[in-house]
């Protein structure tokens, strides 16, 4: 049996001090066995050789059959090394102790990055699945002082000298009819507001702040089309869309940077929240039915809402940074900050561009079209809305 | 009892073939930089798919195998760190410091305004908060990676205050603007000297017997040499295009080159062949400045009755550090690892120990171990290896 014996040489360290020894040693069926390489002509009885098994023992690397050498440890041992330069041991040991191999090894090195996958999909998924919202959450929490800052802060990011607020006797007044009409007790609404912008569009700030613009009202084809837009926006209020958004882009902005580990490029200050402003499709069908029921307590008719929905379906791209002309005195890098809020501005607030109304959405209003409407403004006052930012 | 069973022996570390305590020592490096190249690879598409928190556990990785292909008489370097320590690390930092921060600093510029003093100062005390545990940080990732550097089971460490090293950090810093770069030599000397006389493998200190005025006698060289290579380069480049040295002490001249666009241009594409030279001359500087000083205080450098020796070539270093750059760049970063080691394989090359070590006298350090590593390097994104 002699001849079937597997030995080896390697150097030994205990751990407690970086002093090595030659050992001898031998491949057993269940582990490795070896002794200082001078005990075999020493004749006095001591204590037993060092016996490790191939179950519990561990290497410092993967192996391969090629490798030119091994470090072996032993959890009984905890710092002890065993140094072998052998690739016959190396190959016996890759066969009897399989998690030491290079395979086993590669797995245990890609386990984690499965792990962390494994968590974030199921973390999306279940908030996914529950609808759960910890920034909607959170902007419930939000005291209406702080809504309100926030929404006047945002308010002046995008007007900043460029966009007037516009305001008539007779145009103001018209709004209040619209808003009379519309009017529910606890709906949130805090102020509305036309400002002089050629875009057509509508948004809801945090704080209960709704904003049209002059392009709105001059594309336009009727009162009631004005009154369906303002609905949905109350649609946002009521749900705090607009503060569920700015929580999320704060959650959005530490995850960045959490993940870029401190890069300052990914802290994009209010652009970064404007984005994710951007209402997602399930708060549009959220406004949009709200919208509706306010529009048919009111008795307004729905479809011009409609149509509008499939006039900017058709006509809407997102240019809105393109006008903007650099104003004297101003320097390039201020211009390109206040461009690109800009664009983050139009980004977030052109929610049609970026959740585009659908066909379903367009039905669904139609379908709810099943009462009597009375008008919303008369003839005049439908004029001084249209007519309320050239005072 | 077995037939096969060797003759009982006595205790190790009492007897063995070679006792003598005094080892001479040889480090090499084995293996080709380039088998790193699967790794990165892997690495780059797990941190892909992990949002980058993968990142701790493949850094983690690449340190192993770079570590075990440095050989210290034979014997493998092994790091023994792990991802969780370092992901832990950086999420207790990201806790404490950055996120609080974030979060108070959108709090101010919505509620406040982003040019209010009271966000703009927040801003600003952040910033020296972060500048005075720059230092810190480079401590602490140190005495982090020593402590899970293992050669024959025995571990590294920094015995010293992080907050000390810091200090010393932070004044040197601030003197380079208003000394225009002479502390440069102070600086690298105080900090080595610091970091290495509190630095232990095992239970022995390493020790540096550098003199300062060495290192000034190497920087004066460089230091007015490349103010004499960037004059000259300035001067030649002028002459080249014919550029009118008095207009800077002319107005009216100034004035004419400002309403000539033509005359404009020439201006900036001097300026631009002026900074171009003289980042790079500054750059070649740098590089001669850091071979010539890490070459003298490695050699002023000693453990137990062993001294080292560094032979780092002026042409050798130029030619490593352009081809990681292209390697670098090139791979888009996915190689980085094969740089690392491509650094470590020329420095370990050129490294040699005259004397030799007591290992025997050598045991395990009794500094604790710690459970999270590297939290702030990896936060300010300090990265030696």
């Amino acid at each position: 049996m002699g001849s079937d014996r597997q030995l080896f040489s390697g150097r030994f360290s205990d751990g407690a001090s970086a002093r090595s020894v030659e050992v001898h040693g031998e491949m057993r069926a269940h582990g490795i066995v070896f002794w200082p390489a001078d005990a075999e002509v020493a004749s006095a009885a001591g204590p037993d050789p060092w016996e490790w098994d191939y179950g519990t023992l561990t290497t410092s690397a993967g192996l391969h059959a090629q490798d030119l050498d091994v470090v072996v440890h032993h959890p009984d041992m905890p710092g002890a090394t065993l140094f072998v330069e052998d690739r016959t041991f190396i190959r016996t040991l890759v066969a009897k102790a399989e998690h030491t191999s290079s395979s086993a090894w590669l797995w245990r090195f890609t386990k984690p990055a499965l792990a962390i996958l494994a968590v974030l999909l199921t973390g999306a998924g279940l908030f996914y699945i529950l609808d759960l919202s910890p920034a909607k959450t959170l902007a419930r929490m939000m005291p209406q002082e702080m809504r309100a800052q926030i929404g006047d802060s945002l308010f002046t990011s995008l007007t900043k000298d460029k966009y007037k607020t516009c305001s008539t006797t007779d145009g103001d007044a018209a709004v209040a009819v619209l808003y009379d009409r519309l009017k529910r007790d606890g709906d949130g609404v805090q102020s509305i507001r036309v400002i002089d912008w050629g875009l057509e569009n509508a948004f809801a700030l945090p704080g209960g702040q709704i904003v049209l613009t002059r392009g709105l009202l001059q594309g336009a084809e009727s009162a009631e089309e004005v009154t369906g837009v303002l609905a949905h926006e109350i649609g946002h209020v009521v749900k705090l869309h607009p503060e569920t958004g700015v929580v999320r882009a704060m959650g959005l902005t530490v995850a960045a940077q959490f993940i870029f580990a401190g890069g300052s490029e990914t802290f994009g200050g209010i652009g970064t929240v404007l984005v994710a402003l951007t209402f997602n499709r399930a708060a549009e069908r959220e406004a949009d039915d709200i919208g509706l029921k306010i529009l048919k307590q009111s008795a307004v008719d729905p479809k011009p809402l409609a149509g509008f929905f499939t006039r900017m379906l058709k006509k809407h791209g997102f240019d809105g940074d393109k006008t903007l002309k650099k104003e004297k005195g101003e320097t390039d890098s201020a211009f390109e900050r206040r461009r690109k809020l800009q664009r983050g501005l139009a980004q977030s607030l052109e929610m049609f561009s970026t959740h585009p109304p659908s066909e379903e959405r367009v039905k669904t209003i139609n379908a709810a079209a099943t009462y009597t409407p009375r008008p919303v403004l008369s003839d005049a006052q439908w004029k001084a809305l249209k007519a309320i930012c050239k005072s | 009892m077995d037939q096969t069973m060797p003759p009982a022996v006595p205790e190790f570390g009492q007897r063995g073939s070679d006792t003598s305590s005094g080892e001479p020592v040889e480090v090499t490096w084995r293996g080709s930089p380039w088998s790193l190249t699967g790794l990165s690879f892997l690495n780059f598409f797990l941190s892909i798919i992990t949002l980058g928190i993968y990142s701790f556990w493949g850094k983690t990785e690449v340190r192993k195998r770079i570590w075990s292909s440095v050989r210290i008489n034979n014997e493998p370097l092994l790091y023994t760190g792990t991802g969780k320590e370092l992901f832990l690390g950086f999420v207790i930092i990201f806790g404490v410091l950055l996120l609080p921060f974030i979060l108070i600093l959108l709090g101010l510029t919505f509620y406040l305004g982003e040019n209010h003093w009271a966000t703009i100062t927040f801003q600003v005390l952040f910033y020296v908060i972060v500048f005075v545990l720059f230092g810190v940080a480079v401590y602490r990732a140190r005495r982090y990676r020593l402590s899970r550097t293992n050669w024959r089971g025995i571990r590294g460490t920094l015995t010293g205050s992080p907050w000390r090293y810091a200090w010393t950090y932070i004044w040197t810093s601030i003197l380079i603007i208003f000394t225009a770069g002479w502390i440069l030599p102070y600086r690298t000397h105080a900090l080595y000297q610091r970091m290495t006389n509190e630095q232990q493998f095992g239970s022995e200190l390493f020790k540096y017997d550098g003199d300062v005025g060495d290192i000034y006698a190497r920087f004066a060289g460089i230091f007015f040499g490349g103010l004499a290579i960037v004059g000259a380069a300035a001067w030649l480049v002028a002459w080249m295009v014919g550029l009118d040295f008095s207009m800077f002490s002319d107005p009216e001249k100034l004035a004419e080159i400002e309403s000539n666009p033509a005359a404009a241009t020439q201006f900036i594409w001097i300026l631009a062949a002026v900074m171009f030279v003289y980042v790079f001359v500054l750059g070649l500087l740098q590089i001669v400045y850091f071979t010539s000083i890490t070459n003298y205080i490695t050699r002023h450098t000693t453990y137990s009755s062993a001294r080292f020796d560094l032979n780092l070539g002026y042409g050798g270093m130029l030619w490593l550090f352009f081809t990681n750059i292209l390697i670098v760049l090139g791979s888009l970063t996915i190689l980085q690892p094969v740089a690392m080691a491509r650094v470590s394989r020329y420095f370990v090359e050129r490294l040699s120990v005259h004397g030799t070590v007591d290992v025997e006298g050598i045991v395990q350090n009794a500094a604790a171990l710690g459970t999270t590593g590297e939290g702030l390097a990896e936060a300010f994104d300090i990265d030696g290896f």
